[in-house]
């Protein structure tokens, strides 16, 4: 296998545009009112292949989200991003721990049923695994808080985290920064603080969580970030080709 | 049985009247038809001596009064024919009052007086003013209520109101009052006297009767609120003080409730405001029986949407200050009232509380006076045990929450936390939480060191044990709920003012440290992490404190710091405290204090020396001491390598040996730093990385003797790839022939007959091969160094 950039990513993080209004890619976004108010983007219209409901079967959404450090460094989500989160409409979600509490555990799972979650450091609940691995349509995703990674957020150190778990994309977290990176194995995603929670190793956090589009060989990252109040969205576009090396 | 038969012999009376009502109805008919007045007056008294009957219940009597009702009205058609054919009104009057038997006599009376008026052949009032005298020849309660009640049915249109036909010539609206007062009157007082009758063991039943003949004598009220003619003067000073004589004086409690409520229904609202002082002058004086809560309730509900109703009716409530009159009599009330149980005082306050919130939300003087005379009323009792009654306290303390979203606004209301404090602990912890959710929902900010004073005075249920707390109820999951309240609310606790904020920081501290070990690692990490905002905020500041006497210093707070998590450790909940202080440590990394920075490192390991004895959790606690102390840059030598010397002894002490392999090959990156001025010593990191592959030659080697087979590979994989990183990092002691090395080793180990066959460490081992394939295809000079692998 080999991965190669889709034919609009650039070299690092593809920042196709950025709104200031929120806007759920595919199935999570109101179909009529995102015709109406938000006609003619300047990219690709995210809502075509529902409208079409040509690549809908094949779709999956994959809420990536962690280090919530609630309660013990944010009171709770963001109102603006509880708003956007309803259940029903993302098939997993990944969490990379931190959570910390049960109520938080709680307010994922009605999100969701199928969730993952592995254990950052200040998790009260002991049970969640240090890595889990889940395979989703012909992805293989990874999850590690990443805490155990030493130096933190080290992409040298975690492309080792990859291969040792031999996952197409690798999600984690810990260092409260939003991060999505492509190199010569894969992806590696950091969904950043939902809650924008204070970070030793990151100053100024705004509050972040990620949401993959995964369709065949394709996965679209869609980032939601909260600044200064208003929800801004980017895309990044990943392709993976399956032509096997080994 | 007696019931039945009595409800059976009711309704044969009942067919008995109607029949003949019917048979005589038949015969009037006759008589009108042929134009026989004397007949028509024969059969109709005969028909309305009907309703002499005393058998039937109100309600049954009402079905005979309908029937006699319809036949009065041809009857009344009849007269009206008959003036116009000759036979004068006047003798009309004259004749029907022939009538042997005094009932048909007045019916018919009123039925010619209805057409006499109506001629105006004489003065309407002349007329109104007999017919209601001579209506006290009846007295017995229910007959004489009834024809009162047609009485007062015929004559409503014919009332000399302003603007109507029949005013003018001495006729006023005064007479129309004056009329109807009295009518009012004369039926309350029968109404009142059924009470008397009748003996002590139908008194229930009797009381059910009464209450079904109410509404003949509220209708009085109703014809009067319709009277045009009655401004405001004329209620004032006529109306209402007759009305409320006769409800004060009759001294019936039923009497006195329905008529209170339907006074205040029918009439309008800026009445009631402007005559307040008249209509709560009376409440005092009714019958102590008398359920005034609701009426008042009633009508503060009525004002409040009054003014609700329009901005500009507003200055009258504060003319006729009707808040202070409301309150004074509610006062009266409660005291006059001795034995009104502590719900009912209570509630009279909650809807005192509602009607100022709703009429002036700017008086918060109101309300703090609404939840003063609580707290007088409540005083003589320890702590409330009546349900209900905690109930209403509960909305009374909830409505200025609902009313100001801004949390402080409460926080202001002196009388507030005393309210509380007559709470039973249960409640006082459900009203905390309550305030608590409040302010997460409004997402208020308390930003002075003095409210966050008074806001944890309010939830101390929740931040301490307070008396009379019993441990066994306590239930783990609430309990969790509400410390992560707390917890929570913290965070909300915010100045962008260091002065101020180290003050409410060390108030919030104060208050948590009350909270004994069982809360303390709930309330502990969300003050740390408020602090450490703090001194990050300081930290780009340029520490010029200004001329202040006491200034938020990094080098402060720190100290706080310290001794707040060592709080942790009596808890116990090392690991926690641990956490704590190496966030700490990194922080006062980031602020350049050495020492402070050493001091929370060196309680870290303190704990993990002699606190953290379970393996799992050491492991842990290992990486982030691990990873701490590699972002660490304030360290001079040697103090860096007591620290790095510490981390790497504790990593070899680990039980199980893959987890010491993996602690101390991360301990290399202690050595190698990655930045421009980080630490690179290529040595050492490859003294760490021999000795992790040692510890995972003795792990292969211990599995072999263990089990027969030799362990995964992995180990060796993870090493080989530690040494990747470096190799490619440029660390001049990893050579491509240790890595050749390595390598081979693990390709062997792979092929030994003792080998367990393991797919995820094949994965990772062919993972990490094509990855030494894409670095070597990457070309450059870090191709050239890869392309002295061979793979």
């Amino acid at each position: 296998m080999s991965w190669l950039p889709s034919a609009m990513a650039g070299e690092h993080r593809e920042v196709r545009m950025t709104y200031t209004i929120c806007i759920w890619p595919y199935g999570l976004w109101d179909v009529v009112s995102v015709l109406v108010d938000y006609e003619g983007y300047c990219f690709q219209d995210p809502l075509r292949p529902l409208r079409e409901s040509v690549e809908v079967g094949t779709m999956v959404l994959v809420l990536a989200i962690g280090d919530l450090h609630i309660p013990h460094r944010a009171p709770d989500l963001p109102a603006k991003f509880k708003s956007m989160l309803v259940p029903g409409k993302i098939q997993h979600i990944i969490c990379t721990g931190n959570l910390c509490i049960k109520e938080v555990h709680d307010y994922l799972k009605s999100l969701c049923p199928s969730l993952h979650i592995t254990r950052g450091e200040y998790d009260e609940d002991s049970r969640y695994p240090e890595t889990k691995t889940i395979t989703i349509g012909q992805f293989k995703l990874g999850l590690c808080h990443g805490h155990q990674v030493v130096p933190w957020g080290d992409l040298d150190s975690l492309a080792m985290l990859q291969r040792q778990l031999d996952v197409d994309i690798l999600v984690t977290g810990h260092t409260h920064q939003f991060k999505a990176y492509k190199h010569e194995a894969g992806v590696v995603i950091n969904p950043g603080s939902a809650t924008g929670a204070y970070s030793s190793i990151t100053y100024d956090v705004n509050p972040s969580f990620v949401l993959m589009d995964i369709d065949g060989l394709r996965v679209v990252v869609y980032v939601y970030e909260l600044i200064d109040g208003e929800v801004k969205v980017d895309k990044i576009d990943f392709k993976k080709t399956s032509t096997a090396t080994i | 049985m007696m019931i039945a038969d009595a409800m059976e012999d009711e309704d044969k009376w009942l067919a008995e009247g109607i029949a003949g009502i019917q048979h005589n109805a038949f015969y009037m008919h006759r008589a009108l038809d042929s134009n026989n007045l004397r007949e028509a007056l024969k059969y109709s008294a005969q028909l309305l001596s009907e309703l002499r009957t005393s058998r039937l219940s109100p309600h049954k009597y009402y079905e005979l009064y309908m029937r006699a009702f319809d036949e009065l009205r041809k009857l009344e058609m009849f007269f009206k024919e008959e003036e116009r054919h000759g036979c004068s009104v006047v003798d009309l009057y004259e004749l029907v009052q022939h009538a042997g038997n005094i009932l048909p006599r007045l019916y018919l009376l009123c039925t010619v007086g209805s057409v006499y008026i109506k001629s105006k052949e004489a003065p309407a009032k002349d007329v109104l003013k007999d017919l209601v005298e001579m209506c006290r020849g009846v007295q017995h309660p229910i007959r004489g209520l009834f024809l009162r009640s047609y009485l007062s049915q015929i004559s409503r249109d014919k009332l000399p109101d302003i603007g109507s036909e029949y005013e003018g010539d001495g006729d006023t609206v005064m007479d129309a009052v004056e009329f109807v007062l009295q009518n009012f009157s004369e039926m309350n007082k029968l109404w009142v006297r059924m009470e008397l009758q009748g003996p002590a063991r139908e008194r229930d039943k009797m009381e059910k009767e009464r209450n079904e003949l109410r509404d003949l004598v509220g209708k009085n009220l109703h014809v009067l609120s319709q009277i045009e003619g009655i401004d405001l003067e004329l209620y004032k000073e006529t109306v209402l003080p007759r009305v409320l004589e006769q409800v004060v004086n009759c001294k019936d409690e039923l009497a006195q409730y329905y008529l209170m409520d339907c006074l205040i229904q029918v009439f309008p609202d800026e009445y009631h405001l402007q005559t307040l002082e008249n209509l709560l002058g009376a409440c005092p004086q009714l019958q102590p029986t008398v359920d005034i809560k609701t009426v008042l309730s009633q009508l503060m509900e009525r004002l409040s949407s009054y003014a609700a109703s329009s901005p500009e009716v507003q200055p009258e409530f504060l003319q006729v200050e009707a808040f202070a009159k409301l309150s004074s009599a509610i006062g009266k009330v409660i005291e006059t009232q001795g034995d009104m149980p502590i719900v009912g005082a209570i509630t009279l306050y909650v809807s005192l509380l509602t009607f100022t919130l709703r009429v002036h939300p700017d008086r918060l003087d109101y309300v703090d006076q609404v939840l003063g005379s609580c707290v007088k009323k409540l005083s003589n009792k320890p702590k409330l045990e009546d349900s209900r009654a905690t109930k209403q306290v509960v909305a009374l303390l909830s409505a200025p929450l609902e009313k100001y979203s801004d949390i402080v606004t409460s926080l202001t209301l002196s009388n507030y936390p005393r309210v509380m404090d007559h709470l039973d602990s249960g409640t006082n912890k459900i009203m905390a939480m309550v305030i608590i959710q409040s302010i997460m929902t409004n997402q208020a900010c308390v930003s002075s060191a003095d409210k966050v004073e008074v806001l944890f005075e309010l939830i101390k249920g929740l931040i301490k044990d307070l008396e009379g707390d019993s441990e066994d109820e306590l239930d783990e999951e609430d309990f969790n709920e509400e410390q992560n309240s707390v917890a929570r609310v913290i965070h909300v606790l915010y100045n962008d003012d260091p002065e101020e904020m180290l003050k409410i920081i060390c108030t919030v501290r104060k208050h948590i440290m009350t909270g004994g070990p069982k809360r303390l690692p709930f309330t502990v990490p969300p003050l740390v992490f408020s602090a450490l905002k703090l001194i990050r905020q300081l930290q780009n500041q340029d520490g010029d404190a200004g001329g202040e006497e006491d200034p938020a210093t990094p080098k402060k707070i720190f100290q706080l710091l310290n001794q707040t998590i060592e709080a942790l450790s009596y808890v116990p909940a090392p690991e926690l405290a641990l956490r704590l202080y190496l966030q700490c440590a990194e922080a006062a990394n980031d602020c350049d204090l050495e020492p402070v920075a050493y001091e929370f490192f060196t309680q870290a390991f303190v704990l993990y020396e002699e606190e953290i004895a379970d393996s799992k959790a050491q492991v842990t606690a290992i990486h982030l001491i691990i990873g701490t102390l590699q972002r660490t840059n304030v360290f001079g030598v040697e103090n860096r390598d007591t620290l790095t010397h510490k981390a790497t002894g504790y990593s070899a002490k680990l039980l199980k040996k893959p987890d010491q392999c993996r602690a101390v090959y991360a301990c290399s990156h202690l050595f190698w730093v990655d930045d421009q001025d980080g630490i690179k010593d290529g040595e050492r990191v490859l003294l760490c990385l021999k000795r992790s592959l040692r510890i995972a030659n003795a792990a292969q080697q211990m599995a072999n003797v263990a089990r027969g087979s030799s362990g995964p590979v992995t180990l060796f994989v993870e090493i080989l790839n530690k040494y990747l990183y470096y190799f490619e990092k440029g660390n001049p002691q990893i050579t491509s022939a240790a890595i050749q090395g390595l390598i081979e080793l693990i390709k062997t180990e792979m092929q030994s007959d003792t080998a367990t066959p393991d797919q995820i460490s094949d994965a990772f081992f062919a993972c990490t091969l094509r990855y030494i394939q894409f670095q070597k295809q990457k070309g450059g000079a870090m191709g050239d160094k890869f392309n002295a692998i061979k793979v």
